[in-house]
């Protein structure tokens, strides 16, 4: 007779505090479409969780896409480069004369559906952003296989240069995408010697690789740190996760947004097991696009967060913001085989024919 | 004083009276009224007595000439009725103008309008071949166009989509516009040249004052 009351009164003071409302909520369902860790999570919603005082509480809708680095790579394609090297295609494609390539549609669907690589086309979605629309050139730093293709811009809200391989040697077998900071003089070296990359920004989480956790201490004021605790074989690991965006976004103007994003997932090898022992070591990637607009600092809370990750072992390591607003979307396959790509009815995020600068392209490795 | 109104009565008089006869009968209502009851003075002793006839009719004069300047002044302003802008648009385009994939044929429109006091309307018409268009007002897309716009209500779309400071998402203090600058791009897309090399994208876009235009 007293047990059922005094349950209810838990079960209803933890709901009431928002513990289990805020889990289910915010638990995010990723979905197989392929093989060796490739997912999507689609029109899912994040109700912001921390928020500071005086911010109205709010949600935003999104899509996302995961796929493992040692199974996928990311690439680099100049827009401009793209139309002019697949003319043929394009014009066929789109039904448009083949000497007229400004009437081209040069978003991320047409670099979809002309596939510009020998590997099989997972995704398309945008890198660089765009001078203007009347001229679509990339606005800030592109470097393709070491031609660079537009200058580095050193100020500005563009603080990151994604460097799509930092491997430390280049024989290895998996893909270390990293980032730089823009006006960091001490990365220029490192900036110059990378050779795929594209100037994006503002970062959204620091990646803690080439961050010491004294120079977040030394501005507290800008710069944030949490802990995040992961699970790996039933032992809690706290890992610092370093916070880019400073609590005034939270009061800035919501767009639409796009982010790449990059995870710790806690993986070893297992030498006697596996023939793709060192590219199961492999990191996971991200892109999200939101189909609701949000902040910096939405974004942020999301991507810092156990529920987006949904999986015990993973930990924030670091993201970017992409262009974003009519820029923010995504082309990614609903399905795929271990032997081929099923390339029809695409998951369309966004405005797929925008004109873009620069995409990323997601590829399946050989 | 004898000249002036010498001059009045042989040059201004006939002139105003030929010109505006409605307002010449009402001053020379106020000459009667200003000699006294036609008749009860000879007229040659009206003439020759300036003092009393040409102070009253130059101010008669002067008033009415007031009064029609404001007239002509107010309907200045009305002269368009309720529109505060017509901006034209004329686009002329070739084949020439369509080989560079860096330079999309896109022609862009900065207008002034408050849609809180303003009613938008575009008028966009195909000229010479026959083509699609995109249509962009604020980077808030409208679609591709498959019809000329007649009398197309931009309004709505300027309430809820203003032009922002931003580069993709990211605010950037040089791309501010002052208020109620407002946005209109359009694309040219799948001309099929079969009338001949050229085409052109025209019409314009008429700035109204909403309480009266709608």
């Amino acid at each position: 007779m007293i047990r059922l009351p005094y349950i209810a009164l838990i079960l209803g003071a933890i709901c009431a505090n928002g513990t289990l409302a805020t889990a289910a909520e915010n638990s995010i369902v990723w979905k197989s479409i392929g093989p060796n860790l490739l997912e999507s999570a689609d029109r899912q919603t994040w109700s912001v969780k921390n928020l500071p005082s005086g911010a109205n509480p709010r949600s935003f809708e999104f899509f996302a896409l995961r796929f493992h680095l040692g199974y996928y790579r990311i690439r680099l394609l100049s827009v401009a480069d793209f139309a002019q090297r697949k003319s043929a295609q394009i014009a066929k494609e789109q039904a448009v004369d083949e000497d007229s390539p400004a009437l081209f549609q040069l978003g991320v669907r047409a670099v979809f559906r002309t596939n510009a690589f020998a590997d099989p086309m997972v995704a398309v979605a945008p890198a660089g952003f765009v001078t203007s629309s009347q001229q679509p050139t990339n606005f800030g730093l592109l470097k393709i296989d070491g031609q660079v293709e537009t200058k580095l811009v050193p100020r500005g809200a563009l603080t990151a240069i994604v460097c799509l391989n930092n491997a430390p040697t280049p024989d290895y077998q998996y893909q270390v995408p990293t980032f730089f900071r823009t006006a960091d003089p001490n990365q220029t070296k490192l900036v110059d010697q990378c050779r795929d990359e594209v100037q994006t920004g503002p970062r959204i989480i620091e990646d803690p690789s080439v961050t010491t956790k004294g120079e977040f201490e030394a501005n507290s004021n800008r710069y944030r740190a949490q802990i995040y605790n992961r699970t790996i074989e039933g032992k809690t690991v706290p890992e610092t996760v370093f916070l880019g965006i400073s609590e005034k976004e939270a009061f800035s103007t919501p767009y639409l947004r796009a982010a790449l994003v990059v995870d710790d997932p806690g993986r070893f090898a297992e030498k006697e097991s596996s023939n793709n022992y060192e590219r199961d070591l492999a990191r996971n990637a991200y892109v999200v696009v939101t189909t609701k607009p949000a902040t910096l600092w939405d974004l942020q809370d999301m991507l810092s967060s156990p529920e987006f990750y949904a999986n015990e072992r993973y930990a924030p390591h670091w993201a970017v913001n992409l262009p974003g607003d009519d820029y923010a979307t995504m082309i990614h396959v609903s399905s795929m085989s271990d032997s081929q790509q099923i390339r029809k009815d695409p998951v369309e995020v966004g405005i797929v024919d925008r004109r873009q600068a620069s995409v990323l392209v997601v590829t399946k490795r050989p | 004083m004898q000249l002036l109104a010498a001059l009045f009565g042989l040059v201004l008089l006939p002139l105003v009276c030929i010109g505006h006869p409605v307002m010449a009968a009402e001053c020379l209502e106020d000459i009667e009224h200003a000699v006294g009851p036609t008749g009860s003075t000879p007229p040659s002793a009206q003439a020759n007595d300036p003092k009393r006839t040409a102070g009253p009719i130059l101010r008669c004069f002067l008033q009415e000439v007031k009064e029609l300047k404001q007239e002509l002044s107010a309907l200045k302003q009305t002269i368009y009725d309720t529109t505060d802008e017509v901006y034209t648009i004329s686009h002329p385009f070739t084949p020439d103008d369509l080989k560079d994939a860096n330079h999309p044929l896109s022609f862009v429109h900065y207008i002034y309008a408050d849609p809180s006091r303003h009613h938008v309307t575009l008028f966009l018409l195909r000229r010479d071949n026959n083509f699609t268009f995109n249509l962009t007002v604020n980077e808030f897309s409208l679609g591709t166009q498959m019809n000329n716009l007649i009398g197309f209500d931009l309004t709505p779309v300027l309430k809820t989509h203003a032009l922002k400071t931003t580069r993709a998402g990211v605010d950037v203090a040089l791309s501010a516009y002052p208020p109620h600058v407002q946005k209109i791009e359009m694309t040219p897309t799948h001309p099929n040249w079969d009338e001949g090399q050229s085409a052109s994208l025209d019409g314009y876009v008429l700035v109204q004052r909403a309480e009266q235009a709608q």
